[in-house]
């Protein structure tokens, strides 16, 4: 599926994504569609933080797509969680 | 510039915000802000606080109130909660989810309208927990405080519409035709335009989203309506999103669930300017509207800032207004203040002084002429005449009731306070000063405090609310936080525990604060013992309990404190209704106070009470009329009685401690008392001030003086400072100040962070006055160690005096005085020891009878020997006492008195049924049935019978039946109630063993164990050898944890076996083995050893605690050897630990737990700033397990007493502590 997709993500002092590598190709990043938090449900990880989510236009030469990217406080880890547009 | 909050949330919208406002504004000021609300949900309970804080750092205060608003009915979907799940405790849903508006002040006028429309609200909600106001509410608020002014309503209020508005609803749900309606409506009917409040939670969806900001900005950029920036705060910091859960669900009384918490992000925090910046720049997307928006919200609050002196009247007084002080008239809601009338109060004043000066013949007296002269100036230079007169009137008031009324605390040192009657006590004969109560230095307000008859007590509110009305007169509220207790049982529900292990965990902590359950459970043996350590989740549920520690969870009616205005009351704090329906403020006693509200405290105590009984007693049986405030203080009974120790039930002095002091200290004059009762608080305890008191007064040592020119200050006491009175005049005869000024360096030795101030201002003028520098360092030892722990004099002369009398009357009409103890409980014993007090008097204890019991406890005569012209007296069993009998069943039962039989009680008495079972078993007919040959049970058989009877008559429409007009023999050959059965159901109905001591069953066990080992009674404790080991056996009667000096928990036990009380100390080693006994058992045996101190000074330093069951189960399977052989083994261990716990006091950290009762080598003290180091668990009930209250039968079966049953408690717990 499309959240196996090997992800990493660059981001800025802010902590804003601003290029992806996606399945081995590097994408800027051009515009933030959406941005949205989410607490993770501590009650029952017993762990408490926050997901961070970007709704994105990611665009190389060749290609471009928007993507819905991740960021657990948690895991610490970046994860893709759907293409929307390809 | 900095951002400045408007929409802000603290822990007084209860159950909903996660900071204190005090924090809030010194988290605002560490940010930079400048500005602040305090927008809380429905009510403004938080205010005072928040602007006192807000003084304090500096920061513009902004007040609103966060409303609930009624729908208009527009929207389809007319209120937001409507698919809300029924909440898991059951019951109404307690917190629907409504339209909200932010209504902030502006000005006096806006202060005013948030005072109305939070009492509007709150008293809605009394009788609906889902209140809301209308539009038409607020304009009509409005309307009533600004008559004239009300076309400018904008002037006083600034209506916000946040994302939780109506508005936004229609907004968000693409109906704009509504969202303007609304508008309209705020327009046309309050007369105010909204401001659109817009937020970013940068939550996916819903009105905390991006998005809907957006949206929200953009109607109102193209309908020409202001905008602002707020962020709907309700915790400090990102990292508190998850109390914000938890609280959500404790108000829904509902598991944490995502479809349950009203937040997906954690956001709702207070974000400092920058972050706040940013969100303006995510809705806006454009920089310069961003600017535009900050720009807004910066002026908005601007504003609105309050000024808290003009606005709110910050530090104004109000008294009543004369007129209704000198008046007939009891009830006038509009009267005003007249020019002058300060001037007419202090000569009013003057006039009631000295003609009252003049009544008691002190007129010539130079120096009362001379006090009152110095009394009535400093009065009149604070304007406080109308107070004096108020608390006059209210005194006299309560006296016209029939109520007993005395002074307690400082204002018992006024001269005008007595002359006024208002205090009982000539502070000229005491020594007693008038600055420690007022002084023109004191910044605080000056608070009489009275005690009245606690059985009145509410009877004197209401006479008070007559005379001053509801306008005027307002209880204090008393704000009541998360402690560990409360904070686990509703984060247990929250986090689905189950309620068995919310109920076990809950009641396994003592009585501390939430924030200290983690240390509890490290410190104390026995709760590492208990099996609530094996419960999964724990670290989680402790993270949530400490989170909760000290935020607001409910508000109540203060029980004493009551506040006396002027009729604009209710335009400066809500009103909300309370018990009874008196008016409650929302504030509480400190609040109330900063706003310039004068309080009076009207404390209901008990003693005061029982002694009214006592007399009306000794009026009805002994026919005497005694004038127990006019008896003479030099009794010797009395004195004799006092030195005794026997002062079960006298007020202060029968605490095992204080039996203990009295027993060393022998008072022989009410001085003697009122340093006895000074003795006996923590700080002299702590600081052994007895000691050398008893020292110098026994002339066992002599007196140490520091210096001659306090002599006369300290020879009272000995050389020890004792008094505040006393470091008040070491003050000012060494640095040559005021006693105002004294008194003010008194009360700054308490705290550290003024103490050094203090120091520096003593040196500098006692060196100054020539004393010696060693001279003046030794003094300053003395009052700083002192100082701030000594006891208001005024107070302690205060309190002598109801325990004199209660000791009086219980040397001279013991009967009476017992029967007023056991009517009105005063005390901290249970009853049933009460009992036994008074048959070790010689004092019969009749029993229940339906023809002679009354609603309280009777003396009536049961012997009276003409020959000798002596009687005897027998205190009847009260008909209050029985479990769940009600007041409308002993009137109805008092009122047919008396009866011929059973079934003419039933016909007449019309009680319930249980009542009328409860009767019989406890022997309440056994009189009426004595000559025939009926028993309980048989009677139980035909009030079965009468029952089936009575519901066929009713059924079939008759409403008589017939009645045995005398109690006849129907035996059913049933056996009679054992009596182990009788005692149980006494313990179980009534409290108290009335028939036998529950003792009484273990004395055959008992004297064969007396043979094995040193087995002693209460009565025979004095013949012990000081040092001896005795073993005791009794009930449990108190269990204690005062602080004392070492910072140990000390556990103190008193235990009754039928002789008397046997008082028993536990220091920390012996509780790591005998915690869980000492606490929570019963009917126990004891080892310890005796110490003897003082004329009759004795206690028991315990070595060992068993339940008394399980040591005759052992010698019934093993035989009594076994059982001594046991004990003794285990005393002769205990002390061998404890020499060696002496001699290597470097040993290995097992020992080192031992000897620190398993509280670990790091234990956890509370510091004083005088250095003194106490327990943190001193005064709070141990954790632990339900008591163990079996008693054996004659046959040797188990009875448990069922605990849950017991109408009264069986013992009495230290304070803090509640629960079994």
């Amino acid at each position: 599926m499309q959240q196996n997709a090997k992800l990493s993500v660059v981001t800025n002092y802010d902590g804003i994504p601003s290029s992806v590598i996606l399945d081995s190709k590097k994408l800027q990043i051009t515009k933030i569609l959406q941005f949205w938090r989410t607490n993770n449900n501590w009650w029952q990880t017993g762990i408490f933080g926050e997901q961070k989510f970007w709704r994105v236009v990611a665009e190389s030469a060749q290609k471009s797509v928007v993507i819905e990217i991740c960021y657990d406080q948690n895991t610490v880890q970046w994860k893709l969680i759907r293409k929307l547009v390809e | 510039m900095s951002f400045p909050h408007l929409q802000v949330a603290s822990g007084f919208s209860f159950k909903y915000g996660a900071i204190l406002p005090e924090e809030l504004v010194v988290a605002a000021k560490n940010q930079g802000l400048t500005r602040l609300a305090l927008t809380d949900r429905d009510e403004i309970g938080g205010a005072v606080r928040f602007i006192k804080s807000c003084i304090q750092y500096e920061i513009s205060p902004i007040l609103g109130i966060d409303l609930a608003i009624s729908p208009s009915g527009a929207l389809r979907k007319t209120n937001p909660s409507t698919k809300l799940k029924s909440p898991t405790k059951g019951g109404s849903y307690r917190d629907k989810k409504h339209y909200r508006a932010v209504l902030l002040a502006r000005g006096k006028f806006g202060w005013s309208a948030l005072v109305n429309l939070s009492t509007k609200i709150g008293s809605a909600r009394f009788s609906d927990p889902n209140s809301t106001l209308s539009i038409f509410d607020i304009s009509a608020s409005l309307k009533q405080l600004m008559p004239n002014g009300y076309t400018s309503a904008d002037s006083a209020l600034v209506v916000v519409l946040t994302p939780q508005s109506e508005f936004a609803a229609a907004v968000l749900g693409r109906r704009p035709d509504i969202a303007i309606g609304i508008i309209k409506q705020w327009r046309d009917t309050v007369g105010v335009t909204p401001v659109i409040a817009v937020t970013s939670h940068q939550s996916q969806q819903g009105e905390f989203s991006t998005n809907a900001a957006r949206k929200l900005l953009k109607f109102a950029d193209e309908h020409g309506l202001k905008s602002v920036l707020v962020n709907s705060v309700r915790y400090l910091t990102e990292k508190d999103g998850y109390i914000a859960d938890v609280l959500d669900a404790v108000r829904g009384l509902i598991p944490i669930h995502p479809k349950h918490i009203s937040q997906s992000t954690s956001s709702a925090y207070l974000k400092n300017t920058d972050q706040m910046a940013q969100i303006a720049i995510e809705i806006t997307q454009n920089q310069a509207r961003a600017n535009q928006l900050l720009l807004d919200t910066e002026l908005l609050a601007a504003s609105c800032s309050l000024n808290p002196v003009t606005d709110l009247a910050w530090g104004h007084i109000y008294l009543p207004e004369l007129d209704l002080l000198t008046s007939e008239l009891t009830i006038k809601n509009t009267i005003q203040h007249n020019p002058g009338d300060a001037m007419r109060a202090q000569a009013l004043l003057r006039t009631k002084a000295t003609s009252a000066l003049e009544q008691l013949g002190l007129d010539r007296n130079l120096a009362a002429v001379a006090r009152l002269e110095q009394e009535l100036a400093v009065v009149a230079s604070l304007g406080f005449a109308a107070y004096f007169l108020a608390v006059a009137k209210i005194v006299v008031d309560v006296k016209e009731l029939g109520s007993r009324v005395n002074v307690r605390g400082s204002a018992g040192g006024s001269f005008l306070v007595y002359l006024l009657g208002i205090s009982l006590i000539n502070p000229l004969e005491h020594g007693l000063l008038m600055e420690r109560f007022l002084s023109p230095n004191r910044r605080s307000l000056p608070d009489i405090d009275i005690d009245v008859e606690s059985d009145r007590r509410l009877d004197v509110y209401h006479s008070v609310l007559d005379k001053f009305s509801s306008q005027r007169v307002a209880a204090v509220a008393m704000i009541d936080t998360y402690r560990v207790r409360h904070a686990i049982r509703d984060v247990g529900a929250a986090l689905m525990f189950s309620p068995g292990e919310i109920s076990a965990l809950a009641t396994a902590f003592p009585h501390i604060r939430a924030r200290d359950v983690r240390s509890a459970l490290a410190d104390l043996p026995e709760l590492r013992k208990s099996s609530i350590t094996n419960l999964a989740n724990l670290d989680q549920l402790f993270d949530c309990v400490i989170a909760l520690d000290a935020l607001p969870r409910h508000r109540a009616m203060h029980p004493c404190g009551v506040i006396i205005s002027d009729a604009s009351l209710a335009t400066r704090v809500p009103i909300l209704p309370g018990i009874q329906d008196f008016p409650v403020t929302v504030f509480d006693k400190d609040d109330v106070e900063d706003l310039g509200l004068i309080k009076l405290d009207i404390l209901g105590v008990r003693m005061q009470s029982a002694i009214r009984h006592t007399l009306n007693q000794v009026k009805q049986v002994y026919e005497i009329e005694v004038e127990i405030d006019h008896v003479p203080h030099n009794d010797l009974g009395t004195f004799e009685l006092i030195q005794s120790t026997k002062t079960l039930g006298c007020f202060q002095i029968e605490s095992p401690g204080q039996r203990e002091l009295v027993g060393k200290l022998a008072p022989k004059s009410m001085h003697d008392l009122i340093v006895d009762i000074s003795l006996f608080r923590p700080g002299p305890i702590k600081s052994d001030m007895i000691t050398p008191f008893l020292a110098g007064k026994h002339g066992w040592q002599q007196p140490r003086y520091l210096h001659t020119d306090l002599i006369k200050v300290l020879s009272e006491t000995w050389g020890v400072i004792v008094f505040h009175e006393q470091v008040m005049k070491i003050f000012s005869i060494m640095t040559g100040c005021s006693l105002a000024d004294a008194d003010e360096y008194r009360r700054a030795l308490g705290a550290a962070d003024t103490q050094f101030q203090v120091r520096e201002i003593f040196y500098r003028k006692a060196l100054g006055k020539g004393y010696e520098l060693s001279v003046v360092d030794q003094v300053w030892q003395e009052l700083k160690s002192f100082g701030s722990f000594g006891f208001c004099k005024a107070h302690a002369a205060a309190f002598a005096l109801p325990t004199y009398q209660s000791a009086w009357l219980k040397t001279h009409y013991p009967a009476a005085f017992i029967s007023g103890v056991l009517t009105h409980d005063p005390g901290m014993y249970p009853k049933r020891l009460i009992l036994d007090e008074a048959r070790n008097l010689g004092i019969s204890i009749l029993p229940l009878d339906v023809n002679l019991s009354k609603l309280d406890y009777q003396v009536e005569v049961v012997l009276n020997d003409l020959s000798t012209n002596s009687k005897k007296y027998g205190i009847r069993m009260a008909l209050s006492d029985i479990s769940g009998v009600s007041e409308l069943e002993i009137s109805n039962i008092t009122a047919g008195q008396p009866y011929s039989s059973l079934s003419d009680f039933w016909q007449r008495a019309q009680v319930s049924r249980p009542t009328a079972e409860n009767l019989i078993k406890l022997g309440a007919f056994n009189q009426l049935y004595s000559s025939a040959n009926s028993n309980n049970r048989d009677l139980l058989l035909q009030l079965a019978d009468l029952v089936k009877l009575t519901d066929k008559k009713v059924a079939s429409g008759q409403l008589s039946i017939p009645v045995n007009s005398k109690a006849t023999n129907q035996s059913t050959g049933l056996p009679e109630v054992s009596k182990a059965e009788k005692v149980k159901t006494e313990l179980n109905l009534l409290g108290m063993d009335v028939t036998a001591h529950a003792l009484s069953f273990y004395y055959d066990f008992l004297a064969k164990l007396s043979a094995e080992v040193k087995l002693v009674s209460s009565a025979n404790l004095r013949k012990q050898r000081s040092g001896s080991v005795a073993y005791t056996a009794g009930v449990k009667v108190a269990i204690q944890t005062p602080p004392v000096r070492s910072g140990n928990r000390v556990a103190f036990l008193t235990l009754d076996d039928g002789s008397g009380p046997i008082d028993l100390a536990f220091f920390e080693a012996v509780q790591q083995d005998y915690a869980d006994v000492i606490f929570n058992s019963w009917l126990v045996l004891t080892a310890g050893i005796v110490k003897k101190s003082g004329p009759n000074g004795i206690s028991i330093r315990g070595l060992g605690c068993w339940e008394l069951q399980m040591l005759y189960q052992i010698a019934h399977s093993e035989g009594i050897n076994q059982v001594s052989d046991y004990l003794k083994t285990q005393v002769k261990q205990q002390l061998v630990q404890e020499k060696m716990n002496f001699k290597k006091l470097d040993t290995t950290s097992d020992r080192v737990r031992r000897r620190t009762g398993g509280m670990g080598p790091a234990k956890r003290l509370l510091l004083h700033a005088s250095g003194l180091a106490i327990s943190p668990y001193s005064d709070i009930k141990p954790a632990g397990t339900p008591m163990n209250t079996s008693i054996i039968s004659d046959s040797g079966l188990d009875f448990a007493i069922d605990d849950a049953q017991l109408p009264t408690k069986l013992w009495h717990k230290s304070p803090g502590s509640g629960g079994r």
